[in-house]
């Protein structure tokens, strides 16, 4: 007789293929094929960190087609999945967790089959700890201390600091001049990506309260529209104190720097509506640019306008080298405060950076002769650096 | 005090955001979202200060009748559209807001940066007159470069893509590495003048 529906063959298949796990169940201990065990895993805070992290390790020996499933357990109860590892897995970093809170940890292992053939309960909690310094972040802290500490010292002791003529700084004050001669405006732009809270920005509104005290010395026309209602603020007070402490109230007139549009391209747009209405006898670009560069600077060298640039946007220092007549690059921004204003203590600390510049290109210069002599632990320590 | 109070909030400011890059405790990750939340709160008070000057500006022009009142016109009409479609039929899908933004603003911003185009051209013109040594190398590197990178550059033969490549990914990373130390040292030397109240023109001062 037949069973309905199922051939002999299967069913002498079936009992054939469970045999291995019917061994396996009642086979001695010292029988079966592996150890399955996994031995009391050790967790531990991962150091150095919020509190949020636990590290997992344990030791076992499983075959390589087995999976170990590790459940998370709070103590009020919940209990999560935190993965499923294959067996040649020996440690895990659980992240996530909240700081101060105990969890033990359960390991389930399954088999090929995916039968769960072990479970090793968590008896000790663990709690993750809060911590207050990054130890990873020991080198960085270092560096950051070192050249505060060079800045610092060099702002009060390299007060004669030599800078080398910057031929854009040194052409800024003839622009205004002829500004003032041909009876146009000058104009400014900080570029559309400034912001207050940026480096380049602040750089660019030093400069910016140099021109504005400039203009208002040689009763220059300046105007600056602006993306950013914050930079307008700070652009006003800026231009208003240089009219204070150039003895002509009457050239600080607000409405001369104003708010445009946030829109990047509806800026660009306002801005060379105004160069050819207005016909400005000098540009002045300094600050963040993006896309909107060529279209300011080439319209700019449409009009004949004498155009000074200056930016810390690499990609956008190219296209302000072909249509400028002077371009600041990089940290040449950086340092135009100090070459215009001569300020002793502005001039130390680009005394600093040229120390620290030096500093790394000695660094660059070993890592790279020990690369060619194969000596690669330089150029990793440096790299961890 | 109008100098050193500004000084003194952005020396705080500024060293309270620099140490908590360095303290992994919730602390200081919680007093780092509360204050980029307080900056979301400036910036939006900012822009109210920004359309409310730019109303005033351009009122001011149609006002007195000056040089192209007309624009100004156009530009607090503009204004006035925009914050009525907003109030009244809101920004969602579908609304008035939206219809005006995607056909006639996108549109309008779309073609400003489509004559980036034609900027590119006459200032690559303009930049590859080979009038000097400086400027006819800058020309021979540019022409590998574009012909590197384009199909008949693999024609003309197969070291030009990778003689183009090697031009990109060494010197010019070189060169764009450099720039990018000092830009990095020099950042942070102004963050420091700035918060150490050595410079302070951003405040209108000049001592």
């Amino acid at each position: 007789m037949r069973a309905a529906g199922q051939p002999f063959s299967m069913r002498v298949w079936r009992w054939v293929s469970t045999l291995p796990l019917i061994l396996f169940l009642w086979a001695p201990s010292h029988a079966r094929p592996h150890v399955i065990v996994i031995l009391p895993a050790e967790v531990s805070d991962v150091p150095w960190d919020a509190g949020t992290a636990l590290e997992i390790r344990w030791q076992t020996e499983l075959p390589g087609d087995f999976e170990i499933v590790i459940l998370r357990n709070r103590q009020d109860g919940i209990t999560d999945t935190v993965g499923r590892y294959p067996a040649d897995v020996l440690m895990v970093v659980d992240r996530g967790l909240t700081p101060g809170r105990e969890y033990t940890y359960d390991f389930f292992v399954y088999d090929k089959f995916g039968y769960q053939v072990s479970v090793t309960k968590g008896r000790t909690a663990v709690a993750p700890r809060k911590n207050w310094f990054d130890r990873e972040k020991s080198s960085e802290l270092v560096i950051v201390l070192l050249i505060f500490a060079l800045l610092i010292w060099a702002s009060a002791h390299k007060t004669e600091t030599y800078v080398r003529p910057i031929p854009g700084l040194k052409a800024m004050e003839d622009a205004i001049g002829r500004a003032v001669e041909m009876g146009r405006p000058v104009l400014f732009s900080a570029g559309w990506g400034a912001q207050l809270d940026k480096p380049t920005t602040l750089a660019a509104m030093n400069i910016f309260g140099w021109i504005a005290r400039k203009s208002a010395e040689y009763g220059a026309d300046l105007r600056f529209p602006v993306h950013d209602a914050l930079i307008m603020a700070a652009a006003q007070e800026s231009a208003h104190e240089a009219s204070l402490l150039e003895g002509k109230p009457e050239w600080y007139v607000p409405e001369n720097i104003f708010y445009v549009t946030g829109s990047q391209f509806g800026y660009a747009a306002a801005l060379d509506g105004i160069m050819e209405r207005e016909r400005p006898a000098t540009n002045l670009w300094l600050g963040t640019f993006a896309a909107e560069s060529l279209i300011l600077s080439e319209t700019g060298n449409h009009i004949g306008a004498v155009q000074i640039a200056g930016t810390d946007s690499t990609i956008q220092l190219a296209f302000f080298l072909v249509t400028c007549d002077y371009t600041l690059i990089g940290e040449e921004v950086f340092a135009a405060s100090g070459y215009l204003t001569r300020d002793p203590r502005v001039l130390g600390s680009l005394w600093a950076q040229d120390m620290f510049k030096i500093v790394i290109a000695l660094g660059i210069t070993i890592g790279l002769i020990g690369s060619g002599f194969g000596w690669n632990e330089i150029g990793d320590w440096l790299r961890q650096i | 005090m109008r100098q050193q109070i500004p000084v003194a909030i952005v020396a705080t400011f500024g060293f309270v955001m620099l140490i908590q890059y360095f303290v992994p405790h919730p602390f200081a990750s919680a007093a780092y979202s509360k204050i980029l939340d307080w900056m979301q709160i400036i910036f939006a008070a900012a822009l109210i200060l920004g359309g409310v000057t730019y109303a005033q500006s351009h009122l001011k022009k149609i006002v007195q009748r000056r040089e192209g009142w007309a624009y100004s016109l156009l530009a607090l009409g503009a204004l006035t559209l925009m914050l009525a479609a907003g109030f009244w039929g809101g920004i969602g899908q579908g609304s008035l807001f939206m219809w005006l933004f995607y056909n006639v603003q996108a549109p309008l911003q779309q073609t400003v940066f489509a004559l980036l185009a034609f900027f590119v051209a006459s200032a690559a013109y303009r930049g590859f007159r080979a009038r000097t040594f400086e400027s006819a190398l800058l020309l021979g590197v540019a022409l590998i470069v574009m012909l590197g990178r384009i199909p008949v550059g693999e024609a003309i033969g197969p070291a030009l893509p990778d003689l183009a490549g090697w031009i990109v990914g060494v010197p010019a990373v070189a060169a764009k590495r450099g720039i990018l130390i000092g830009i990095g040292l020099g950042s942070v030397a102004v963050a420091l003048r700035v918060m150490l109240g050595v410079e302070r023109a951003w405040l209108g001062a000049r001592k």
